[in-house]
């Protein structure tokens, strides 16, 4: 296997190896998701397919929901898993960014600080 | 003609349409996806519900969080918002209430300029009083939303 590293030229361009070129070839667009210090590319759209509308998309994701039986879940289930998958992410990804603005908002909160 | 309108979804307005468990989210982005929305609104996504509502959707299929890129990428969606709101606006919503975890919310929509932010929870919608954007559920929301088409018609 060949190194994967890819370039970026000065316009922009991504270079990619050989190898990755033909992985995607199929690939018309991607979506470019960004974290701290990388970007995930998501396949988005392939040339094989019919350009997938946001439209069908979303039956799409209705049926798969349904598949599934998340659609069996109520609202408080779905409030609660996501208020948890929340107070996580604050945690995990934003809470060390803002570390001076929550010391200097329990400074004169205390009473609000979570235990 | 009237701005383009700013707009903010909280998740579980994506999680109850997908699930079709609140009809206001489901008539909400049935009418977003289908609709021509260019000069009248944009919808502004914080990160935070682009990782929320992404690991739902991992749950449910691994395919299916691109289906929701898909929605994204797409009118009036601007895609994903990858920079925070400065602390001085998320030391606000603290002020004003809200949790931690949800000042990032708010002080998004004030930071991006939303007319609305429209979560579909008690919680939010009780608690959040500011004079910077209007806090309303989605079927709240689609009605303005009719109204706003109709004057433009």
């Amino acid at each position: 296997m060949g190194a994967d590293i890819v370039h970026v030229l000065a316009d922009g361009t991504l270079l990619l190896s050989e190898e990755l070129r033909e992985s995607f070839a199929d690939v018309r667009t991607f979506w470019a998701t960004r974290e701290d210090d990388f970007i995930l590319l998501i396949p988005l759209d392939r040339k094989d397919e019919e350009a997938l509308t946001a439209s069908r998309a979303l039956a799409e994701l209705r049926e798969m929901a349904t598949q599934t039986g998340e659609t069996a879940r109520t609202a408080e289930e779905v409030i609660e898993k996501l208020q948890a998958i929340r107070r996580r992410i604050w945690e995990e990804e934003y809470r060390p960014r803002y570390l001076k603005a929550i010391e200097k908002y329990y400074a004169t909160h205390s009473d609000r600080r979570p235990r | 003609m009237p701005p383009i309108l700013t707009v903010v979804l909280d998740s579980n307005v994506y999680i109850f349409s997908i699930n079709r468990s609140e009809p206001g989210c489901t008539a909400l982005l049935d009418t977003l996806v289908t609709g021509r929305w260019q000069d009248v609104l944009t919808i502004a996504t914080p990160r935070m519900v682009e990782r929320e509502v992404v690991q739902i959707l991992r749950d449910i299929s691994p395919g299916a969080p691109r289906r929701f890129y898909t929605i994204l990428a797409s009118s009036p969606w601007n895609g994903v918002t990858y920079e925070d709101p400065p602390e001085e606006l998320i030391l606000k919503y603290w002020e004003l209430g809200l949790p931690e975890e949800d000042g990032i919310i708010g002080a998004f929509a004030e930071w991006v300029g939303a007319s609305y932010l429209v979560p579909q929870n008690r919680h939010f919608l009780e608690r959040l009083k500011t004079d910077a954007f209007a806090v309303l559920d989605a079927g709240a929301f689609l009605e303005i939303l009719m109204q706003r088409m109709e004057n433009n018609d």
